[in-house]
């Protein structure tokens, strides 16, 4: 290392502490020894005893303290809990658990079910709450039962709702086309369980495109106008939404529709809680 | 081998007559095969487990290569060679996980060929969304490559083996996908994730499961006994629970917490729709169950519990007890001390003489710092408890005595648990539980942390080395190891650094008139010992941590653990994130949404609790952060290296927390460091600054020095001062921090000492003396401040001065060459 402020600093470490009978002075004469020995002597004890570098000036680095002790780093032992390893009990089970299930899925996805085969799947899926987990029911799939078997759509969706996977199915849900079909499955959910609103707004949101973009046929333009209503004044009136979230986008949608007298009803609702 | 062996068993198993009736030939293959996998699970049950194995090796025969026959081969054996072999067992179940994961992609892809016929897009044009493309088979037919068992017990292996941070790794995506999960393994899940969660302090995630598994066991917070009635309450939704009971009544009209804005529209709305007539539109809204005279609206749907399945049977109390337990921790773990008193009541309820419970209770009054209590607890479960759980009574005694301030009592405690351990290891045969019931590691590691405090640390660091693979993710085991090299050369241990030179060694030449005195040259600080090369460290720690020799302590080893530890906290987490607690809360709170009837109040309690918890864990690792850094800046002016010293003292000054005493150590740090480089003023601005920041708040001065006054022994400054303050003295580590010894008188002295070198060197000798007189005020005697008015003197040329100064040293050591020094 080259020369820093304390090597730079060093002085002389060697000084002079003559050892003197009171009265004498330094250049006296008699200390008993003759002069010349001592001073060799002293000439070598001093090579021996120093080094090249000097005094420096002194800096006092601290040693730093030791992290305190909190009680939470001793370990407080307790016995664990045992955990035995776990026999796969699947092993050459009967793997068709569920197979009449999946295939009344995989049938439901097709087309509508019949009144004895739809109880079956709902039996089933009542009778094992892990079933709905392994019917081949997919997120992207969820359109086709819901346009083909709403009430098991329903049911399957209920059961899901706790799953991790439950966002996808609603994301599904609420963008596929608007029907009959999917407006009767978001209403039954909507009056079942909590949805998370956010759903519920897209919903909405598609429904009044929906409406909006139906100009060719007015006949079911209508139909869907005056259902979407009657929809949305009863998310309202069972405090499902919040009518402020909406406002704006439903009150251009009841005056865009305003010849149709439930668009006037929802109107007045609205104007009501302002 | 093991093949032979196999053959040999199974065939006098034939001969015994046990074997099944199964001809090779067998038609029905999977029915034979079903009925043989029931004998192998009833023999794996009875712990027969050579016999089930021969059972388990006919079945392979068949269905070669079956993932799950193996996976129970691989169970099997491991329990018939008494659990010695974990890391092997790790291997098959990896293997397995990936056979499975194989057969799923090809079974994947022969179900995209038969979808691919048959797809029909069911609703043609007008489902746009719906691309017409096979799907994978998601779900379809996943129970038959369920992972979710070889990944349970890969969990529970690491579990045992105590490698807290991979079982978490590999059961946290388990406990996230849950609910398809079956029965008996999702409720095996979440206990297995709760004990992990606890023992890695994981305290949000044990919050997470410790919810589910109350939802959806029918475990509430409170009394268990309306359990069924929370759970009703807590899932039905305000509205529908309150229309069902107005049913066959106009929700709104009727409802009388309902504003009267709501209800007169709403009765202009059912004229309208009754009014209509059209019959297209009613039936319309029928269907799709919008009511238009509200009559039956609700009655249509089924009520229901949707998030929670019903076919939980009722828990039973040994569930029940475990809960209570896991809370127990839980609460213990956030520190949250009032709640626990509860859970571990009714845990002793259910069961008085659970030793957990009691183990937890006394814990309870350790943290509340009744040590009498807790130990008198201890001893009286010490008579009844098994062998296993001794030498963890025993340990826990240690814990108390260390807070007692008996240190060798607590070592001795410590010792005898190690002792029973060693020996159980030798008499008792393993099972998988021997792994988890050796609490060896963590007895180690209190010991070395407790040797460490009471100033061996040589004998600490041999300690904490055995816990290592235990450890090795904690930043502040990493700490601690730094800090038995820096207690090491306190005390002079060290082989690459000198130890610092407390005393002032004179060497006396010559006699009489011709007689000299030599000061010592260079710096007292500790610094390299020529020869030595600094940053050749052995490789410490090798993977499996046992097998490495006693680490030889040095300072460049420290550098190397402060490194570890520093590297760690950046991996987990940024201190600016100290404010996310708020997140945390969210989080819980949302989950409680779930349930808004059911002690919204107590789930607001646990959210604060948790919330304050991962302050208080952030603030923690922004401490040792900061400690991190000031040790490192502190080793490396040991090893001579100013540059790394400056950027590491610089960077603690930049972290948010850095208390008064280390906010004093890092501009001393990085004054000395910039002197180093000579960059002389830049040293004084930091000094100045310290100074600047004492004058300021000067007021504090007397308050730390009567703080220092109690706070009398340097290594028990650590204990805690309040033997029985309800919250100990652990919460408040901020206060802990400001070390009286750097924020005190002996502070400033060492601030004045070093002044006096700043303004010497820059030749201001008038300035300098002035400092260094100031030093001796506050310090009298002390070396450091008589070297720095020496200096003064010698520079002035007065030596007849600087010797009397020399003599009012306190420590001072006086020799004559060739002679050992000292006095």
């Amino acid at each position: 290392p080259g020369p820093n402020c304390f090597s730079k600093a060093a002085i002389r470490n060697v000084l002079p502490d003559p050892d003197l009978p009171s009265g004498y002075s330094s250049d006296g004469l008699e200390t008993g020894v003759s002069e010349s020995e001592s001073g060799e002597l002293a000439a070598i004890e001093l090579m021996q005893a120093s080094t090249l570098k000097g005094l420096e000036p002194a800096w006092d680095r601290p040693i730093p303290p030791k992290f305190p002790l909190r009680k939470e780093e001793l370990l407080w032992l307790t016995p664990d809990s045992e955990h035995d390893l776990l026999w796969h009990s699947g092993m050459c089970a009967d793997s068709s658990r569920g197979a009449a299930v999946r295939e009344l899925i995989a049938r439901a996805l097709k087309g509508a079910l019949a009144p004895a085969q739809q109880q079956q799947v709902l039996q089933e899926l009542e009778s094992d709450p892990k079933l709905v987990y392994h019917c081949g029911l997919t997120p992207r799939r969820l359109p086709e039962l819901v346009e083909n078997n709403p009430i098991i759509a329903v049911e399957v969706l209920l059961k899901l709702m706790n799953s991790v996977q439950s966002s996808e199915y609603f994301n599904a849900l609420v963008s596929m086309d608007m029907s009959l079909h999917s407006m009767e499955v978001v209403n039954r959910l909507t009056t079942a369980v909590q949805i998370p609103v956010e759903y519920i707004h897209a919903y909405i949101n598609n429904c009044i495109s929906s409406c909006e973009n139906m100009k060719q046929d007015k006949y079911m333009q209508n139909r869907l106008v005056r259902l979407v209503c009657v929809f949305l004044t009863s998310l309202i009136r069972n405090r499902i939404i919040n009518v402020h979230d909406l406002f704006i986008e439903v009150q251009a949608f009841c005056i865009e529709f305003s010849r149709i007298r439930e668009a006037a009803g929802l109107f007045r609702l609205l104007k009501s809680l302002e | 081998m093991e093949g032979e062996s196999e053959g040999e068993v199974s065939m006098s198993q034939r001969e015994a007559g046990i074997s099944p009736v199964v001809s090779p030939g067998d038609e029905s293959g999977t029915n034979a095969g079903s009925a043989l996998a029931k004998e192998a699970a009833a023999l794996y049950e009875k712990k027969s487990y050579q016999e089930c194995l021969s059972l388990l090796q006919q079945i392979l025969a068949k269905k070669e290569s079956d993932p799950k026959v193996i996976h129970n081969i691989a169970l099997a054996e491991f329990y018939r060679d008494g659990c010695t072999d974990p890391y092997k067992l790790l291997d098959v179940l990896e293997q397995v996980k990936q056979r499975t994961c194989e057969e799923l992609a090809r079974a994947a892809d022969e179900q995209l060929e038969g979808i691919g016929n048959n797809v029909t897009s069911p609703n043609g044009s007008t489902t746009g969304n719906t691309i017409v493309k096979p799907s994978p088979p998601e779900g379809s037919y996943i129970e038959d490559y369920d992972l979710s068992i070889p990944t349970l017990n890969t969990a529970i292996v690491y579990y045992h083996l105590k490698q807290y941070a991979s079982a978490f790794h590999v059961v946290e995506p388990l406990f996230a996908n849950i609910e398809p999960v079956d029965e008996s393994c999702a409720l095996q899940i979440c206990l297995l994730m709760l004990d992990i969660a606890l023992a890695s302090r994981k305290a949000e995630s044990a919050a997470l499961v410790l919810h589910y598994v109350e939802k959806s066991y029918g475990l509430g917070q409170s009394g268990l006994e309306n359990a069924a009635n929370v759970q009703q309450l807590s899932v039905v939704p305000p509205t529908l629970a309150a229309s069902s009971a107005l049913d066959g009544k106009y929700l709104g009209i009727t409802s009388s917490p309902a504003p009267p804005l709501v209800t007169s529209p709403i009765g202009e709305g059912s004229s309208l729709t009754q009014g209509s007539g059209e019959e297209t539109f009613e039936e319309d809204a029928l269907s799709i169950g919008l009511e238009i005279d509200g009559s039956h609206s609700v009655r249509s749907l089924p009520t229901r519990v949707p998030a929670i399945e019903k076919s939980h049977p009722a828990p039973g109390t040994e569930l029940k007890l475990l809960m209570h337990l896991y809370r127990v921790r839980f609460l213990l773990l956030t520190h949250c001390l009032k709640t626990v008193k509860r859970e571990v009541k009714s845990a002793l309820n259910l069961s008085k003489d659970n030793i957990t419970a009691l183990l937890l209770k006394a814990q309870l009054e350790y943290l509340r710092g009744n040590y009498r209590k807790a130990m008198k607890l201890l001893t009286t479960c010490i008579a009844r408890a098994e062998n296993a759980v001794v030498p963890m009574i025993l340990s826990n005694l240690g814990c108390v005595y260390h807070y007692l301030r008996k240190d060798q009592t607590a070592a001795l405690f410590f010792a005898k648990a190690l002792q029973r351990y060693s020996s159980m290891s030798k008499e008792r045969p393993l099972k998988l539980t021997t792994f988890s019931q050796d609490k060896s590691l963590s007895v180690y590691y209190n010991c070395g942390v407790v040797q460490l405090l009471s100033g061996n640390p040589v004998m600490a660091s041999r300690l904490l080395q055995e816990s290592y693979s235990m450890f090795y993710t904690r930043p502040l085991f990493w700490l601690r190891l730094a800090e038995c090299c820096i207690s090491a050369l306190e005390k002079g241990l060290l082989t690459d650094v000198s130890a610092r030179k407390e005393e002032v060694k004179v060497v006396v030449v010559g006699k009489g008139r011709f007689r000299r005195l030599v000061l010592p040259s260079g710096g007292s600080n500790p610094s390299l010992v020529s020869g030595t090369q600094p940053d050749n460290v052995d490789g410490v720690f090798p993977q499996d941590g046992k097998e490495g020799k006693p680490i030889t302590l040095s300072m460049a080893i420290a550098k190397r653990f402060l490194q570890y530890a520093f590297l760690l906290l950046e991996r987990d987490g940024k201190p600016e994130e100290l404010a996310a607690g708020t997140e945390t809360e969210a989080l819980v709170m949302g989950n409680s949404e779930v349930s808004p009837s059911s002690g919204a109040q107590e789930g607001r309690d646990a959210a604060s609790t948790l919330a304050s918890f991962t302050a208080e864990e952030k603030l923690e690792a922004a401490m040792i952060r900061v400690c991190v850094l000031v040790d490192l800046a502190f080793v490396e002016l040991c090893l001579e290296n100013p540059l790394a010293a400056l950027s590491n003292a610089e960077a603690a000054l930049q972290q948010h927390h850095v208390t008064k005493a280390y906010s004093f150590l890092a501009h001393v740090y990085a004054a000395e460091a910039l002197c180093l480089l000579d960059r002389i003023k830049e040293a004084e601005g930091h000094l100045e600054k310290c100074m600047m920041d004492w004058t300021s708040s000067s007021g504090d001065f007397l308050e730390e020095d009567t703080a220092a006054a109690t706070q009398k022994n340097g290594d028990h400054n650590n204990g805690d001062a309040s033997s029985g303050g309800e919250d100990g003295s652990s919460r408040n580590l901020k206060e802990q921090m400001n070390f009286a010894r750097f924020t005190g008188t002996q502070a400033r002295a060492s601030l004045y000492v070093n002044f006096a070198a700043i303004h010497a060197m820059q030749g201001e000798l008038l300035q300098a003396r002035q400092c260094a007189l100031q030093a001796l005020a506050i310090a009298p005697g002390s070396s450091m401040a008589v070297l720095a008015m020496v200096y003064v003197e010698l520079s002035q040329g007065r030596t007849k001065e600087a010797v009397t100064m020399l003599k009012r040293c306190r420590r001072l050591s006086v020799s004559r060459p060739g002679a050992r020094a000292g006095m």
